[in-house]
Parts: structure tokens; sequence; C-alpha cells
């Protein structure tokens, strides 16, 4: 078996306990951070690890906090007026990762937000999890009462000078508040409505406040770069994407879970080797990878590499990490529109391309799988996607049309059979 | 919109919640009085535990409270799923309907549901004891079917499991 990096903690340790994470080798990053380096220092090892942004948009993490440092000296912002904001609103289906480091390593993601928080200029961070993740919620306020007692949040943190507090807030259910800037207005009291950018979070993020705002994953990397070096993780994976990935594996396959490995590897070893292979052997007929707004893949694409230059040509990508697996005999159709119902759902309504396009969609995509569609349904299907696509305000409504595009697009005989009656 | 402008819950007798509970409620209020917009989510958590659900005269209170419009609140309930206008069962069967769970079988399970219960997700059961719902993603995917009772997880269910959990509920 591989060596576990970003899970070695999860099931291992007692995440309600610091003292087990600290046995673990945990807050030595933090210490030697405070003690030994500058917030300068800080950023120029993650940039030099090449880590991005693990909540979707593949963002270079040291890249994110430079810009929220200068943000500060440019406007003669006080340093208590920036914010980390920990992005734990996972609600991207088929998602599952966040969820596992919450509750398992909480002190990890605590400890990534906390050095953050130094290397940025931040005096308050928050954590935005999930309402429904009711154990992730309390295991992370444990974390934080644990670690403001042993003085490693608070006024001046182990004698260094820097003083961090760390809050968390739950959602109240919207997939959209995982939209940064829908997710600031949410901690601000507000409906989860998306701000046009820029400006970017790193200048007017949290109350219009320099924010940076990071991933649970990606803030979870920051402890493990420091203690073992930014060369040596930017050694893992290949040269457009470094590091290591959690990946969740979920469907028709024999062992469903969360599996790591460096970017690179192929779908096919994630799904063979880590996954156990299909489940009753039955020939794997659709992927969705990189998540419910990401693209399906099919059999032929089984080779290809998980990274960040590899999947975006076929319409798909990393993702949240997230490869949902269907077996040979599946309704690909009906899955795309029940896919594209979440969607529907979810959109705020704050813009004509998504909230239109999203039900016009869903209708389409209905007719479809009742047999009451004709073959130019498929091209108005097309061409209302790519619409979207151009034209939405957010993420949600440029992403949202990718999986029924690349469904159409690998999938075309399902579709045309729904029509052919 | 008759349903949705929030008149009806006006015309509740206005002793629905009991004196204890209001002082509960205002204490809350007070609790996070200063911070008032900055910290509506949190108090709308708090007061919905203790109401069960938040309707107008409970939202025209936090309003007051909190040094904001009644409108503000009533948009920020009505936009997040997890708020209720109206009361709820007992308990609340979540039933995760994204595609994984889809693919692994919750469409049968939520049938199964629907007959044994004769309601439709959304719905309560006429003794009120319990509301069902289809929701998204609960980010459990490997053990899917994954449904939340109240705020336990149920993992790997089957229509049968989930028949035998609704009754043992
Ligand atoms: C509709 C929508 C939903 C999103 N949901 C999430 C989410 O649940 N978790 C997350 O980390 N990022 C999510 N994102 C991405 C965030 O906007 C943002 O890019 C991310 O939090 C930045 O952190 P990172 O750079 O560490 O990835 C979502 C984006 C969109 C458009
Ligand atoms: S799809 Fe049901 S828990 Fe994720």
């Amino acid at each position: 078996m591989e060596e576990r990096i970003l899970l070695a903690n999860c099931g291992v340790i007692d995440p309600e306990d610091i003292e087990s994470y600290r046995k673990a080798g945990g807050y030595k990053a933090l210490k030697e951070v405070l003690s030994a380096k500058t917030p300068e220092d800080v950023i120029a090892e993650i940039e030099k690890s090449g880590l991005r942004g693990r909540g979707g948009a593949a963002f270079p993490t040291g890249l994110k906090w430079k810009f929220t440092r200068q943000a500060g000296s440019a406007r003669q912002a006080k340093e208590d007026e920036k914010y980390v904001v920990c992005n734990a609103d996972e609600g991207e289906p088929g998602t599952f990762k966040d969820r596992m480091l919450l509750e398992d390593d909480p002190h990890l993601v605590l400890e990534g937000m906390i050095i953050a928080g130094f290397a940025t200029g931040a005096q308050n961070g928050y954590f935005f999890i999930r309402g429904e993740y009711v154990l992730s919620i309390s295991r992370m306020e444990k974390a934080i009462e644990q670690a403001k007692q042993k003085g490693l949040l608070g006024e001046n943190i182990l004698g260094s000078g820097f003083s961090f507090n760390a809050h968390v807030r739950a959602g109240a259910g919207a997939y959209i508040c995982g939209e940064e800037t829908a997710l600031f207005a949410a901690i601000e009291g507000k409906r989860g409505i998306p701000r046009l950018k820029p400006p970017f979070p790193p200048t007017a993020g949290l109350w219009q406040k320099p924010t940076t705002i990071n991933n649970v994953e990606t803030l979870a990397n920051v402890p493990i770069i420091i203690n073992r070096g930014a060369d040596w993780y930017a050694g893992l994976g290949t040269e457009s994407s470094k590091g290591v990935k959690i990946f969740g594996i979920s469907g028709a396959v024999r062992s469903p879970g969360l599996y790591e490995a460096p970017f690179g590897v192929t779908l096919r070893h994630l799904i063979y080797e880590k996954a156990g292979g299909m489940k009753g052997d039955k020939p794997l007929k659709a992927i969705l990878c990189g998540g419910a707004a990401s693209g399906f893949l099919s059999s032929e694409h089984l080779d290809t590499p998980v990274d960040y230059q590899s999947l975006p040509p076929l319409g798909s990508g990393v993702g949240s990490g997230a490869i949902a697996v269907f077996a040979e005999g599946v309704d690909i159709v009906d899955i795309v529109r029940q896919n594209a119902g979440f969607f529907l759902h979810e959109s705020c309504g704050a813009c004509i391309p998504c909230r239109v396009g999203s039900k016009q969609i869903y209708d389409i995509l209905s007719r479809l799988v009742k047999g009451q569609g004709a073959e130019s349904d498929i091209d108005l299907l097309v061409d209302l996607a790519e619409t979207m696509k151009i034209s939405s305000r957010c993420g949600l409504g440029i992403a949202s049309p990718t999986p029924v595009l690349t469904a159409v697009k690998y999938f075309k005989d399902d579709f045309l059979e729904k029509v052919r009656h | 919109m008759p349903e949705e402008c929030g008149c009806k819950e006006e015309k509740l007798p206005a002793d629905e919640f009991s004196p204890e509970d209001w002082k509960k409620i205002d204490e809350v209020i007070e609790a996070h009085r200063e911070k008032g917009l900055d910290d509506l989510l949190p108090v709308l958590h708090e007061v919905q535990k203790i109401c069960g659900y938040l309707p107008a005269s409970v939202q025209r209170r936090i309003a007051a409270g909190l040094d904001i419009s009644p409108s503000t609140v009533y948009g920020v309930v009505t936009f997040y799923t997890l708020y209720y206008t109206k009361p709820q069962g007992k308990k609340c069967l979540r039933v995760c309907d994204s595609v994984t769970c889809y693919d692994r079988g919750s469409k049968e399970l939520v049938a199964e549901l629907e007959n044994k219960l004769g309601i439709k997700p959304g719905e309560t059961t006429k003794d009120g004891q319990l509301t069902l719902e289809t929701v998204s993603c609960l980010g459990a995917c490997d053990k899917a079917v994954v449904a939340m009772l109240d705020d336990e997880t149920y993992y790997n269910l089957t229509a049968e499991q989930v028949s035998e959990l609704v009754e043992e509920g």
C-alpha cells in the first residue's frame, strides 16, 4: 500500500483529543512557522510546493495568500481586518472528502488555517461548515476549544506575538453557498447570492475585507508541506499538477471509499486497483469525474491521467476529486436528468441564463427520459447548455451544463435511443 | 401567492408557543443582539431548535431584536432549505437523491417510503410524527444509499431497512 499522507491520521488518532494529534506530529508545523519563519517565507514555501486549491477551481494557493497579504499593505488595512475562511460547505454531489477530514482529523485543518492566518496577516478565521454535517461541526468546535486551552489559538500564540481566533459557522442548506462570495454573504447573515467578481476575495472578501478562502483539503495540505518541505511535496504528482489528491470513488465499484494518490494516477488505477474494480465484474459505462458540475467520461478514457492538464481537454476535470462510477445498463439520460434537477433546485435565481436555463434543460431531459422528446431536442439541449456556460453570473450556471454537454458528447447513442420510438 | 406571504402564519394563535419558549427565544436573541444581522443565521438555527419552525411571529420577534427589517429575516428564512416556515413532523427523514444514491436505489427507497407513509417528499404524516424529504448529497456517497433521521446518519440503506427505521422511529 502506498503511504497515506493527507489521510494518515484518519481512523488512527482520536479526533476529539488534541494530545492524540500532537503525538502524531501535530502542531509541529505551526511551532516551526511561528518560531523560525516570516509570513513571506511561508508564502514562498507554499508557492514552491505547487499547491493548488482543492475546492474545484485549482487556483495556486501561495499566490492567493500573497494577494491577501499584499492587499493589506497596499490599503493600509489594520491587521485585524483580514480573514481566513475555510470552505467546508462540501455539497458537490459525489464528494465526501472534506467531511472525513473534518470528522477524523479536525486539528490538521485547523493548524492549516492558523498558518494561513499568520502568512496572510489575518487575525480571525471562519469555518463555514455545511449544516447537515453535524459531527463535523461539533468536532471542529471541540478542536478549537482544545487549541485555545493549549495556547495554540488566541492572543500571542506560543509567545510569538501573533494572535488568531477561529470560529465555526453552520450553513443552512444551500449548495450555492459553496461559491466563495455566496459563502461570505451567508456568514454576513444574508441570502447566499454570489457577488460579481472582481473584486476578488483577496481584495474584498468577508465584510469586504481582504480574505483568503480555502477548501478544507487545501488547508490540510499546509502543515504537511511545512513539515516535509516544498521540494518533497512538489516531487509528487506531475509537472502541471503537483502533490497528492484525495479521490472519493463511489457507485458501481467493489470498494467505494476515499483514496489518495499523486496526481497523474490513471482513472483505471483508481477504479480497478484502489476501488477493487467493478461490482459484479460488470462493464463500466460512465464516470462522472470531478463532481456533479464536472464532466462525464466513458470507458475509452480509463487510461487518462487524473491531473489539471489531461482532463479539461476532454470536457471534464479534477474538480473536487469525486469519481462516480456507473455500470453498463444504467439509464445515463435519466442520471443526467436527475443531476440537472439538483442544479434547478440550487440555482439562486439571480441571473436569467441559470434560472431559466436550468429549468429548460431539466424539462427537455425529462421529455427525453419519458420518450416524448424529438431529435431536435438534443440540439436544443446543447445550444442551451452552451449559452448558459458563456452567460451565467457565477460558477453554478457556468459549470452545471458540463455534465449535460459531456453526456451528449460521449453517449449520443443513448440520447438518440430515447427519441427513436 | 398567499401561501408564501406569511399571512397564513399570522393567523396562528398567539399562544402557540409557551411563555417559557418565548423566554428562551428572547434569550437567544439577547445573546446575539450586538452582532445584529451578522448573527442572523446562528440565531435562526438556535431559535428553530426551540420552536421547530420559524413562523412570521417568531421572525418578527427576531427582526425587532436584531434591529433589522422583517423582510430581511423572511428573505433569509426562505432562501435556505434547513429553515422551515411551516410546522414539521416530530422527526424528519432526509433521503439523499443525488447521483450516486440515485443510481444505487434511492428512487426505489423513496417509493417504498411514499407507499408506506402515504405521503410524498416535503410532506408530513397525518399524525405529525414524520416529515419525509429528499435532499442532495449528504457527503457519504461511498455508503449509498444514505439518509438522515434528524441528526443521525444511516448508511448502505435498502428499502427494507428504511422501512424498519421508520417503524422504530
Ligand atoms: C456553485 C459552486 C459551489 C462550490 N462549492 C464549493 C464547496 O462546496 N467547497 C469548496 O471548497 N469550494 C467550492 N466552490 C469553489 C469556491 O468558490 C472556491 O473556489 C474555493 O472555496 C476556493 O478554495 P481553494 O482555492 O482552496 O480551492 C464552489 C464554487 C461554485 C461556483
Ligand atoms: S450521492 Fe448520496 S451521499 Fe453523496
